[in-house]
């Protein structure tokens, strides 16, 4: 029943959104219940509470992963971090359903844990398994900017991912991809080095094309970040991006090349790919904001794990 | 003009649920409140044949907003979007909709139906295969009063 409008709503808990969750596979007598997690609460409370109902629960944390897993709990590790709940629950649905965990035509309800994102409002989403979801590939995932083709997109996020693989084979690399937006990004940045792809013919300078990628994982050792057009172009390697400070969303412990690039695509309308020489994760910014991260140890889609 | 699925399919979530339902809808410009309160008739008509009891509610302006604000009004538990178009849940998340309210909101594509016969998978024969929905739940509120006796094993 309705309450009085003037009551106040304590703040909800992840037991809270489990007992929720709980109400709707019943009443929806749902096939199963996926949630997403990062500490692990919400799954432990849908086990508790479930009864029947079979919980998967998926995290991009490797140690809540184990610790689930150890639990006894079905537990699936998720390879994106997406920019909102909707986009990762979306994520967590296609990847569970690659798992074969479930079936095409499952009913299922999927939940987000209050411990993934900051926002205040909990969603929950009640769906058919659709095939239509099972491939979708990070391009779904990113809201594209600047004519910023799909294929040029996944294009850099395969080749982010191999930089990120071969660093963890001993070289410390790192790696910038500036896409799209190319000549605001070129406009105020420096060429650090002749650039290594002046004089080349077209085909050679075309991201999607896969025999340039391992020269590309050559070239990230270079200094400075890769520019290419929204067709995947590359422009220039070796570009040392300048841009005036700005307030952009940069997660904590993110060093000087996630800000700068962080900072180039506030001013400009291209979207960012980082590869971190610190933690080996794949980051996309756009808009100043982190709209994605990726860790490259865990196949998805097109980031295959034999590179 | 929603459909008899659609009705069906929220009021038998409501009711098992043990909670009353308010249905909002949003009218265009050119939309008059007699033509939004005659789409809405079903769910009136289920109400009263299923007992559960059914505010219905007419409101202009922005989708996020006009929701936002009719769930808090109404001390709603449990927001339920019917998401017959991408740009609904678009519309939601630009809003900053997550930021602005902690009402859980429940999405349920339009290709979802048949809630009220719908038995778990391993229950239910292949006659259960239903055709998809024709037109959208638009902007649903659910006063979802969700019993602790509903909870747990």
């Amino acid at each position: 029943m309705s309450r009085a409008n003037n009551s106040i709503r304590p703040r909800r808990s992840d037991e809270d959104l489990a007992r929720m969750v709980v109400s709707v596979a019943k009443a929806t007598q749902v096939d199963g219940i996926i949630c997403i997690t990062e500490t692990g609460l919400l799954a432990q409370y849908l086990y508790r509470l479930s009864g029947h109902f079979r919980v998967i629960a998926t995290t991009t944390n490797s140690e809540t992963y184990d610790t689930l897993t150890k639990a006894g709990l079905e537990v699936i590790r998720l390879p994106l971090h997406t920019a909102d709940k909707y986009t990762q629950i979306r994520h967590a649905i296609s990847v569970v359903l690659q798992s074969s965990s479930v079936s095409i035509g499952d009913l299922v309800v999927c939940a987000i844990g209050r411990d993934v994102y900051q926002e205040a409002g909990d969603l929950v989403v009640l769906t058919e398994m659709e095939a239509s979801i099972e491939k979708l590939a990070v391009s779904d995932l990113v809201k594209l900017t600047d004519g910023i083709q799909p294929k040029v997109l996944e294009a850099a996020v395969t080749v982010a991912c191999k930089i990120s693989r071969a660093a963890r084979r001993g070289n410390r690399i790192g790696a910038i991809f500036m896409l799209g937006d190319s000549i605001n990004v070129l406009d105020g940045s420096k060429q650090l080095v002749p650039n290594p792809f002046q004089g080349h013919d077209k085909a050679n300078r075309m991201l999607t094309n896969a025999d340039i990628h391992e020269a590309l994982v050559e070239l990230s050792k270079l200094d400075g970040a890769f520019v290419l057009r929204g067709d995947g172009f590359i422009q220039a390697a070796g570009v040392f991006l300048t841009s005036p400070p700005a307030e952009t969303e940069l997660v904590s412990g993110l060093g000087t090349r996630h800000a700068a690039a962080a900072a180039v695509t506030m001013r400009t309308a291209a979207t960012a790919i980082i590869v971190s020489a610190t933690d080996g994760q794949v980051r996309a910014f756009s808009g100043g904001k982190l709209v994605l991260q990726i860790d490259p140890e865990i196949a998805h889609g097109h980031i295959s794990m034999n590179a | 003009m929603t459909d008899q699925r659609t009705a069906d399919y929220v009021t038998n979530i409501a009711k098992r649920l043990g909670a009353q339902l308010v249905v909002l809808r949003i009218l265009s410009e050119k939309e008059t409140e007699t033509g939004g309160e005659q789409s809405l008739r079903l769910f009136v008509e289920n109400g009263q044949r299923e007992k559960v009891p059914v505010n219905i509610i007419l409101r202009r302006g922005d989708i996020a907003s006009v929701i936002i604000e009719t769930a808090q009004e109404k001390s709603v538990d449990l927001i339920i979007l019917g998401v017959s178009r991408g740009e609904v849940v678009a519309e939601w998340m630009n809003a900053g909709a997550m930021e602005r309210t902690d009402i859980p909101v429940l999405l349920i594509p339009k290709w979802v139906r048949g809630a009220g016969d719908r038995r778990r998978k391993s229950e239910r024969g292949p006659e259960l295969n239903l055709e998809k929905a024709k037109s959208p739940i638009s902007g649903m509120i659910g006063s979802g009063r969700v019993d602790d006796d509903e909870q747990g094993q």
